[in-house]
């Protein structure tokens, strides 16, 4: 089966880049194209010189969601790349989507940025520095692939691929249990480098039973975890933008914010009916930077680096309404 | 001149106050403050309906905008002992820096609320959440009695006054470089977290990084703070305010901006301020103090504190600075300006507006 995807994999590629001859708003640029420009950006940062990329005069540039200078933030303390990396690279809208570990100031740290092209220059640059050594180092060890091809017959459309993924969000956000929550039997997910699913009980440790459980779990599968109605502490998933969407390898990257919002939220039912109270007892923002691998209508894996910030926080491309909003855009 | 005489005058000084008409808001010292208790038993009640707000009000919490009963309007539970506060009865403008619980847990609350026709159509809120802050305030008691006595009426400086000279221990520390006009008294101090940061020994300049968790920390386990002052063993903590200022070790606080100053009491000698420290990190990490020689200190990666800083002020030399810093993402603003201004390291009195 592995070689097979392999093969399917190459010849994606082949139809990849004969799509992206076709008309897109990148131009003529495709998945290579758009990979480079994100290879020229972090080449830059790490050479601490803007003017090593191609940027437009116009540029807009935002580091954990606050706008800086080109040459500023991450441009004055990065010492270089790691060995984990992933695209979601969208010749459709050209925007070019990266995560990956990197090293700054001598310490490993997880990055994550979205480039918008426009010909030829890069006229958006939206990072992500998630400082954390334990996290890149996770992100390394396990290594996990997302260019795996969807068979072309499978391919999911672009709306139904931010769809699903979103539900991800509607289904977490006041989590009680009896949502439709598009998981597959398979499900996994990584955060901030360390997995948050179907994680193995240690020697002599019980798993932890939904039924009785008065906290989510790592323990248990995506699926479980939804359907326990424990996550209802995530009282708002907020300025949700999907900014970049692979149908040919059933990617979606997705920037959000969770907010906890505390308080009498803490205190709510599971589905069967018990009182529980659980979450963060101060208010509690997550900016999260979230990655979707999406098959057939259900997801498959999901990777997510996530930061503590000033709660209710947004990601500096949103208007304040749009920011606070749990609309998917 | 004796305590004794100080407090006599204070005490005029006080009388003197409740016997002018009635200023532009007619809202006085303790109608200011009780605007403040208002603020605070509307938040323990959970319910924006118990502060007399404008439909319109705009309320920011730690930077960001929210809607009055979010954040933490649903987890205070409690009044503390430390109140300091700035009346800026003139402006309609009164200033809180002081401890409140939040869940039952030891928070800061720094607060700006402008009044209006008995009515408040801004509300900037800034709540420190870090437990061994907030109880070495507690601790303390009660702020300084410095800050409650008037400023005899001759020695009193003028709102313009007071803002430039507190502009200039911004100016003096952004890239500070020791060869700046440092305002300062002989008897200088300065409180950050509720911890004494000048004068003190026992007290690591650069820990307040540490106690935040490092570099992304927010108390949540992360990477260590570098060690402070490395290549020397200097520590400026042992120093007084101008001492601190004359050996250019700040230079590593690259930006200080959005300086924004929210209510000035020229009759007490205070000024209130919402500031942010920006640590580029990097190249500017080393450079050389005032005696030539040359260090490498601050953080290591971009670091932002957001400040409420307040200063007593006498005779146009600052004798006191009290500061609340909670670390915040590099480079953000304060919900109250424009990009520009909010990047600018421009003094703005916002006291007018």
């Amino acid at each position: 089966m592995r070689i097979q995807l392999f093969t399917i994999a190459g010849s994606g590629i082949l139809l990849a880049g004969a799509a992206a001859g076709q008309a897109s708003k990148s131009g003529t640029c495709g998945r290579a194209c758009l990979e480079g420009f994100a290879d020229r950006y972090l080449d830059a940062v790490i050479a601490h010189d803007p003017a090593k990329a191609p940027f437009a005069k116009s540029v807009k540039f935002t580091e954990n969601g606050q706008r800086l200078n080109l040459g500023d933030g991450l441009w004055n303390t990065i010492t270089g790349k790691g060995t984990y990396h992933v695209f979601v690279t969208d010749p459709t809208v050209g925007e070019v989507c990266y995560m990956g570990s990197i090293e700054e100031a001598g310490t490993p740290a997880m990055f994550a940025m979205r480039l918008k092209i426009r010909d030829r220059k890069i006229t958006e640059a939206e990072t992500f520095v998630q400082r954390s050594a334990n996290s890149a180092r996770g992100f390394e060890k396990i290594g996990w692939k997302w260019t795996e091809t969807i068979p072309p017959a499978e391919r999911m459309s672009r709306e139904d691929l931010i769809k699903t993924a979103n539900m991800y969000f509607s289904g977490m956000q006041k989590n009680d249990g009896k949502g439709n929550y598009p998981f597959a039997d398979d499900c996994n997910r990584i955060e901030n480098g360390g997995f948050t699913t179907n994680v193995a009980p240690r020697p002599g440790q019980t798993r932890a039973d939904p039924k009785t459980a008065k906290m989510y779990s790592a323990q248990w599968s995506c699926m479980e975890q939804f359907k326990s109605g424990l996550l209802h502490f995530v009282t708002l998933i907020h300025d949700r933008r999907f900014v970049a969407v692979d149908p040919e390898r059933g990617l979606v990257f997705a920037f959000g914010f969770f907010d906890h919002s505390a308080g009498d939220t803490r205190n709510f039912e599971t589905p069967d009916g018990r009182k529980i109270t659980a979450g963060p007892i101060q208010p509690w923002t997550w900016e999260i930077v979230e990655l979707f691998k999406i098959e057939g209508g259900k997801i498959h894996q999901i990777e997510a680096i996530m930061e503590h910030v000033p709660y209710g926080m947004n990601s500096g491309w949103s208007d304040w309404e749009d920011g606070r909003s749990d609309r998917a855009r | 001149m004796t305590p004794k005489r100080i407090l006599t005058i204070a005490g005029m000084g006080a009388l003197l106050a409740a016997a002018l008409p009635a200023q532009s808001n007619s809202c006085g010292r303790a109608c200011l403050e009780g605007y403040v208790d208002q603020f605070m038993d509307a938040v323990i009640a959970h319910d924006p309906a118990k502060l007399p707000m404008t439909r319109n009000v705009k309320y920011t919490e730690n930077g960001q905008r929210l809607d009055p009963g979010d954040g933490f309007w649903r987890t205070a539970s409690a009044k503390g002992a430390y109140r300091l506060f700035v009346d800026d009865s003139e402006d309609g403008q009164v200033a809180f820096m002081g401890t409140m619980k939040e869940a039952g847990i030891p928070v800061i609350l720094a607060l700006h609320m402008r009044i209006v026709n008995r009515q408040i159509p801004e509300v900037e809120a800034f709540v420190l959440r870090n437990q061994q802050a907030a109880e070495n305030l507690e601790k303390r008691g009660h702020p300084n009695p410095l800050f409650t006595e008037a400023i005899p009426a001759s020695e009193r400086m003028s709102h313009a006054d007071l803002i430039k000279t507190a502009n200039m221990y911004f100016s003096g520390l952004q890239l500070n470089d020791g060869k700046g006009d440092y305002p300062f008294t002989a008897d200088c101090n300065r409180l950050e977290n509720g911890v004494q940061t000048t004068n003190n020994p026992d007290f690591v300049t650069g820990s307040l990084f540490a106690s935040q968790g490092g570099p992304g920390g927010r108390g949540r386990g992360r990477q260590a703070a570098p060690p402070p002052n490395q290549g020397t063993q200097f520590n400026p903590a042992r120093l007084g305010c101008l001492a601190q200022f004359k050996s250019g070790y700040f230079h590593f606080v690259t930006r200080i901006r959005d300086r924004r100053f929210v209510a000035v009491d020229p009759e007490r000698g205070l000024v209130f301020s919402f500031i942010f420290f920006d640590h580029a990190a990097g190249k500017y990490r080393t450079f050389k103090l005032a005696d030539g020689r040359t260090i490498s200190a601050g953080p290591t990666t971009p670091w932002t504190w957001e400040i409420a800083e307040m200063f007593r002020i006498e005779k146009g030399k600052i004798r006191r600075v009290e500061a609340v810093l909670d670390h915040v993402p590099y480079g953000m603003l304060s919900g109250w300006s424009d990009w520009e201004d909010g990047m600018s390291s421009r003094a703005r009195d916002v006291t007018k507006q």
